[in-house]
């Protein structure tokens, strides 16, 4: 009996823990071996888990695509330049900044869990309105607020510095730094979707009227994921703009909500084990295009390489063949499996969920 | 005179320029079963949407214990102990069979209780044990109804609204599903209120029988004053004379 209780403990906390511990693996790997560059790729690879699963949070459990999620990030990463920026730069700058702002210098870490306050406080107004509209309205509604920050973001020169980069933002520390935060996401991302939240959500994903009808207050349900997931957005964006060191308002635009919805898509939008699957595919197709877009030089002193622009192609295409094949993404919703060795013997088939016809 | 559980009086719901329904009234007493017998686009399944809180009235009311729900969100309505199973088996189907259940009894706020009635209901459908841990949507059709059921039960309602039980099923399942529904009010007093397209069935389970046509009730009657089927056909097709 006591075995059985262990067995479904570790039947509950495998995934993260499957994960995190995986990903741990191979940071310590990149970190001993790796050379800068590779480094600074499988940095940025756990950073954009972490915003892969802000995005997951509410489109893999409500089953409603959200397309602005990227507006959070951008709130978030710049909560946490201003906060933790030196003064000097600030008071000359961003002279529209409040001056506890401009005089604040906080520490990185720190500044990252006021950014996820930050963007969940945003995610907290615009849900409250755009959750309650239905499916595809609310998709466009969400992709307007994104077009409505980044236009606010890239003009507010006395406070964002406009067009003209932030620089001089602190780092964040090594690639463990970084890691710990993706742990984290991931820990909340799993937390919900287990809790009886996370469960509600889902049921309103699989069938609206019958979740109503089951006492359950979709709208409710949908606006406390859009703020969870809009605070790891928050936490992704402030990592990222730590490790980027310099900041504009179209890092977090258009090509980065495609890139991370690629991943979302590509690894499958159902399951958190999607999310880490979607995100280092992606990101591994994606650098050995963007070294093809390099090219590389022949003997002869010319240089052989893909026209500009053929990374977003190709990646696109990219999709569409993996969409092809496996319609609900590489994992179609399940679930990183628990080993044989471990498993219950009646919860053999838990594994097998999505397979559905 | 027990004062209705249920009370429906005057409805008129339209979709656009369609009247769905033209002034239905209509009423359940408690521990009663009746059903609402009507063809296709009688307006049966929007009856039960316009209870549930799912589409909104242009006039007249819906009364829960007295009390005016007509405007109320649905998840409000089936807090208040009113359990709709809507038409379709609409079981949530990526979530194993035991999710589906454990969905239901949060509605009750009391977990050892919702614990125990699963348990209760596992041992009532012996299927949804065995396949506990399967994901709803790999289930049959029956299963699927079977669980739809057992989910409205775990919300612990007084009244179970069932649209179109046995759609789609074998009528060998279907008799099994009308069995398990009279052990279900056998057991734990429960209020029926079930749509059908036909009749037949109906007459052997159902206290009172009201036949839809149109968006208005045409005949509402006890189910033993209607046995020779006579009466529910004319009201059904319509025909008022003898012999057309």
């Amino acid at each position: 009996m006591q075995n059985d209780k262990l067995k479904s403990l570790l039947e509950t906390v495998w995934t993260p823990f499957g994960l995190i511990a995986g990903l741990a693996v191979v940071t310590l790997f990149v970190q001993l071996m790796g050379t800068g560059t590779v480094q600074s790729f499988w940095t940025e690879i756990l950073i954009r888990i972490i915003l892969v699963t802000g995005f997951y949070i509410f489109i893999g459990n409500s089953g409603v695509f959200a397309f602005g999620h990227a507006a959070f990030a951008c709130v978030g990463g710049y909560v946490a330049a201003w906060l933790s920026m030196d003064a000097m730069f600030k008071q000359i700058m961003l002279t529209g900044l409040p001056g506890w702002v401009q005089s604040a210098h906080v520490a990185p870490w720190l500044s990252v869990f006021a950014a996820m306050a930050a963007a969940a406080v945003a995610a907290l107004v615009v849900g409250a309105v755009i959750v309650r509209l239905s499916d595809i309205a609310a998709s466009i509604a969400t992709f307007a607020f994104l077009l409505v920050v980044n236009r606010i973001y890239s003009n507010w020169d006395s406070v964002t510095g406009g067009a003209a980069p932030l620089t001089n933002i602190p780092s964040l520390g090594g690639i463990w730094a970084s890691f710990v935060f993706m742990a984290g996401a991931l820990v909340i991302a799993w937390l919900f979707q287990q809790s009886r939240f996370g469960l509600m959500l889902r049921a309103s994903r699989d069938d609206e009227v019958a979740a109503m009808a089951t006492g359950i207050s979709v709208y409710r349900m949908r606006l406390v994921a859009f703020v969870l997931s809009g605070a790891v957005m928050g936490c992704g964006g402030a990592v990222y703009s730590f490790f980027l060191g310099i900041l504009t308002a179209d890092v977090f635009y258009m090509s980065l909500t495609f890139l991370l919805l690629v991943m979302l898509v590509v690894g499958g939008a159902e399951s958190l084990t999607g999310v880490v699957v979607g995100v280092v595919a992606v990101s591994c197709v994606s650098e050995v295009l963007r070294l093809g877009e390099e090219g590389v030089a022949l003997p002869n002193g010319d240089m052989l390489a893909l026209p500009l622009g053929m990374q977003q192609i190709l990646l696109g295409i990219f999709m569409v063949f993996v969409l092809i094949n496996r319609a609900d993404g590489i994992t179609r919703g399940s679930e990183l499996p628990l080993p044989k060795a471990f498993r219950k013997p009646q919860s053999i088939v838990s594994g097998e969920r999505k397979t559905a016809s | 005179m027990t004062e209705p559980y249920l009370e429906v009086r005057d409805l008129f719901v339209s979709y656009g320029q369609i009247a769905a329904l033209r002034g239905v009234s209509l009423h359940v007493d408690p521990g009663e079963t009746v059903c609402v017998v009507g063809p296709n686009g009688a307006g049966k399944s929007t009856l039960m949407a316009a209870i549930a809180g799912g589409a909104r009235a242009q006039r007249g009311g819906v009364y829960l214990a007295g009390q005016d729900i007509s405007s109320g969100k649905p998840e409000d309505i089936a807090r208040r102990g009113l359990s709709l199973v809507p038409e379709g088996r609409q079981i949530f189907s990526t979530l194993t069979v035991a999710e589906n259940l454990k969905l239901g009894g949060f509605m009750q706020g009391n977990a050892g209780n919702a614990r125990w009635m699963m348990n209760d209901l596992m041992d009532l459908f012996p299927i949804l044990r065995q396949r506990a841990n399967y994901p709803a949507g790999r289930l049959s059709g029956g299963e699927q109804q079977m669980l739809a059921i057992a989910r409205a039960i775990m919300t612990d309602p007084q009244l179970i609204m069932i649209d179109e039980p046995s759609l789609g099923l074998a009528p060998k399942i279907v008799d099994q599903v009308y069995e398990i529904l009279a052990e279900i009010k056998a057991r734990r007093g429960v209020t029926l209120l079930i749509n059908e397209q036909s009749s037949a069935r109906v007459l052997k389970y159902a206290d009172r029988i009201y036949v839809l046509r149109g968006g208005q009730v045409q005949l509402c009657d006890r189910a033993e004053n209607l046995t020779d089927g006579e009466a529910i056909k004319r009201a059904y097709f319509g025909f008022d004379k003898e012999g057309v």
